[in-house]
C-alpha cells in the first residue's frame, strides 16, 4: 500500500512539475470562474451583510466544487490511462502485488491531497472578497464530510475511467452529469439547509447538506453522517471490487 | 525434475469460443521453455494465465507450488512479465519509468538505482535513459521494458516476443543476457525466431488452435514424428503433376512445399537420389539433404509459415 502511494506520487509529482499550468491552474481557475458566474447576478442587489453571508457559503461551495472536480478528473484519468491509454494496469497489478483496493486507495489518497490543496487555494483567493469568515465551523463534521465527498467522487471517477473507453467521456460525465446534480444539491445556491428532511438522504445532497451545516452553523448531523458513510462504503466497494482493473482480451 | 510451473487441464474461454483447452504441462526449474504457434493459437493467453493477469475457466496452475488463483500475490512477486503491448508513460523519461516500476515493486531505492545503472550499462543505453520514450527508437523502448521486467530480479521470467522491434545487435544482447541466466531463472518465452528458439530453448511447446500440438525437446519431436532429416528439392516451378508423382513414390513420410520447393521427409533407409530420377535435370535448381530444424517440425504440424523477426 505504502509502495503504491510512493509510486503514484512519484509519477504524479513529475507530471505536475512538467504541466504545472494545466494541472494546477485549470481546476483553480475553473472554481474562480464559477464563483463569479454565480455571484455576479446577486452582487449589486445585496447589502454588504447579505453579500458576506451569501458569498461565504458560495466560496465554500466553490471550494467543494474544485475539490470534487480535481478528485473526479484525476481518478478517472488515472483509470482510463491505465486501462485504455498506456495499458499500465498489468504493471500496477503485478508489481503492486496488487489488490485493486490498494491501487484505488493509493490513487484516492493522492487525489484527495491534490483536491484539498487546490480547494484550499481557491478558498483563500476567494475569501479576499468577503470581510469575514464563518466563526462557527465544526471542524470534525466538515473534515468527515469532506473525506466522504472525496471517496465518493473518487469512486465515481474510477467507475467512469474504467468503463468509458472514450477519453473525453470523463468531461461529459463531469459537466453533463455531475455538475447538474451538484447544482440541484444546492452547491452554488443559498440556504441549502432549508429543505424537506427526507431529501437529506439523497446523494449527493446529504453530503452538501452535512458539510454546509458544519461550516455555516457549526453543527454535526449524525444521522446524515451515518447514512452518508454507509452510502460511501457501498459505492467504494462497488468501485474497488466489481469494477476491477483487468486484462483485456 | 523439479517443476517450477505446473499446469493441469487449463482452459480459457472468450465469449463462446475456447481459446485454450486441456493444456497440461510442466516447466522445470531453471529451464528455458519456448512457446510457438500460429496467430490466435493461444500463446499470449497462456502466458497471461501464468502471469496471473487472467484466470482460466478450467484447470489448475501452480508456480513454485503456489496456486495461481489463490496465492496470486506471492506468485506476482516471483515473476517478471513482459507483454507484447508497449507499456511506458510518455510523460516521464525512460529512467523515471524504471524508477516508477521499482517503486511499484517496492524495491529499496538504492537497490533500484544500482540495478537500473547496472542494466543500463549492460545494454548500453545509459545515455538514452535520460530521454523521453518518443525521442528514442522502438528497439530502445523495448530494451527498457525488458530491463523493467527483470528489475526486481524475478525467479520466473515470462516474455512475449521480447526482441520485437529490436535490431539484430540489440536482439543479440538480450538473448545473450538471458543465456547467462540459464539454470538460475526459469524462462517461458514466445518468439517467432525459430532459429533462436532452437538454439536457446530446452523445451518447446507448439500450440495450434488452443491445444498442444506437441511439447518436448527438439530431439523428442524428431523421434515422435519420425523425422531425422529433410530433403530440399527446389524446381523452376512446382506443377500439380509433380506433387502426384512424389506422392506415388514409396518411402516418403511427408511432403511439404511452397511455390518452388519441396521439403520431403524420407524414411531413414531411403536413398534420396531416387527422388531426382522423377524430374528432368534442367528443372532442378537445388537438391540437398540436411538435418531437421524446428522450422520443419513446425511446418509439418501447422502447415503455415511464420516470419523470423
Amino acid at each position: 500500500m505504502i509502495d503504491m502511494i510512493k509510486a503514484i506520487w512519484f509519477q504524479e509529482s513529475r507530471i505536475l512539475s512538467r504541466n504545472f499550468f494545466a494541472e494546477v491552474l485549470g481546476p483553480i481557475s475553473l472554481g474562480i470562474i464559477f464563483f463569479f458566474v454565480f455571484s455576479l447576478p446577486f452582487r449589486a442587489s445585496l447589502s454588504k451583510i447579505e453579500w458576506d453571508m451569501f458569498a461565504l457559503q458560495l466560496i465554500f461551495h466553490t471550494s467543494i466544487f474544485t475539490f470534487i472536480f480535481t478528485t473526479f478528473i484525476r481518478v478517472s484519468s488515472f483509470y482510463w490511462r491505465t486501462q485504455y491509454g498506456d495499458s499500465s494496469f498489468h504493471l500496477l497489478i503485478l508489481g503492486g502485488k496488487g489488490t485493486n483496493f490498494n491501487i484505488f486507495l493509493a490513487e484516492t489518497l493522492i487525489a484527495l491531497f491534490f483536491g484539498s490543496l487546490y480547494a484550499s487555494i481557491t478558498f483563500f483567493i476567494l475569501v479576499q472578497f468577503v470581510s469575514s469568515i464563518s466563526s462557527h465551523i465544526h471542524f470534525p463534521s466538515v473534515i468527515l464530510f469532506w473525506v466522504l465527498i472525496g471517496f465518493q467522487f473518487s469512486a465515481f471517477g474510477k467507475i467512469v475511467g474504467s468503463v468509458i473507453k472514450d477519453q473525453s467521456g470523463k468531461w461529459s460525465v463531469m459537466f453533463l452529469g455531475i455538475m447538474p446534480v451538484l447544482l440541484l444539491s444546492g452547491i452554488f445556491m443559498q440556504n441549502v439547509p432549508s429543505v424537506p428532511i427526507n431529501v437529506e438522504f439523497i446523494l449527493p445532497f446529504n453530503l452538501i447538506y452535512g458539510i454546509t451545516k458544519g461550516y455555516i452553523l457549526g453543527q454535526i448531523e449524525y444521522s446524515v453522517l451515518l447514512y452518508s458513510m454507509v452510502e460511501t462504503l457501498f459505492i467504494v466497494w462497488v468501485a474497488s471490487s466489481i469494477i476491477a482493473l483487468k486484462a483485456r482480451k | 525434475m523439479v517443476a517450477t510451473i505446473a499446469l493441469r487441464n487449463i482452459g480459457k474461454q472468450y465469449s463462446a469460443e475456447w481459446v485454450l483447452s486441456n493444456i497440461t504441462m510442466g516447466v522445470e526449474k531453471g529451464s528455458f521453455q519456448a512457446i510457438i504457434g500460429p496467430p490466435g493459437s493461444g500463446k499470449s493467453t497462456l502466458l497471461n494465465i501464468i502471469s496471473t493477469l487472467i484466470q482460466p475457466e478450467t484447470g489448475t496452475a501452480y508456480v513454485h507450488g503456489l496456486h495461481l488463483q489463490v496465492r496470486y500475490n506471492q506468485v506476482r512477486s516471483l515473476i517478471g512479465y513482459l507483454g507484447q503491448t508497449e507499456v511506458l508513460d510518455y510523460r516521464m523519461t525512460l529512467i523515471e519509468n524504471l524508477q516508477y516500476a521499482g517503486l511499484i515493486y517496492g524495491l529499496d531505492d538504492n537497490f533500484a538505482k544500482s540495478r537500473i545503472s547496472e542494466l543500463g550499462v549492460r545494454f548500453q543505453i545509459i545515455e538514452q535513459l535520460k530521454k523521453y520514450p518518443d525521442k528514442v527508437s522502438h528497439g530502445t523502448r523495448r530494451i527498457v521494458e525488458f530491463i523493467r521486467t527483470i528489475l526486481h530480479n524475478p525467479s520466473v521470467i515470462l516474455l512475449d516476443n521480447p526482441t520485437q522491434h529490436m535490431d539484430s545487435f540489440n536482439s543479440e544482447k538480450v538473448w545473450s543476457y538471458l543465456n547467462e541466466l540459464r539454470h538460475d531463472k526459469t524462462l517461458i518465452f514466445i518468439s517467432k525466431n525459430l532459429e533462436r528458439i532452437q538454439s536457446i530453448a530446452d523445451r518447446i511447446l507448439i500450440l495450434n488452435e488452443g491445444q498442444i500440438a506437441t511439447e518436448g525437446t527438439l530431439e523428442q519431436m524428431k523421434q515422435t514424428f519420425h523425422l531425422a532429416n529433410v530433403t530440399e528439392l527446389q524446381l523452376d516451378k512446382i506443377e500439380d503433376n509433380d506433387i502426384n508423382e512424389l506422392k506415388g513414390l514409396s518411402g516418403i513420410h511427408n511432403i511439404d512445399y511452397n511455390d518452388d520447393t519441396f521439403y520431403l521427409h524420407l524414411k531413414s533407409d531411403e536413398n534420396p537420389s531416387k527422388v531426382l530420377s522423377l524430374f528432368d535435370a534442367s528443372r532442378v535448381k537445388k537438391f540437398i539433404r540436411r538435418d531437421i530444424k524446428l522450422e520443419d517440425i513446425y511446418a509439418h504440424l501447422i502447415e503455415e509459415s511464420i516470419i523470423d523477426d
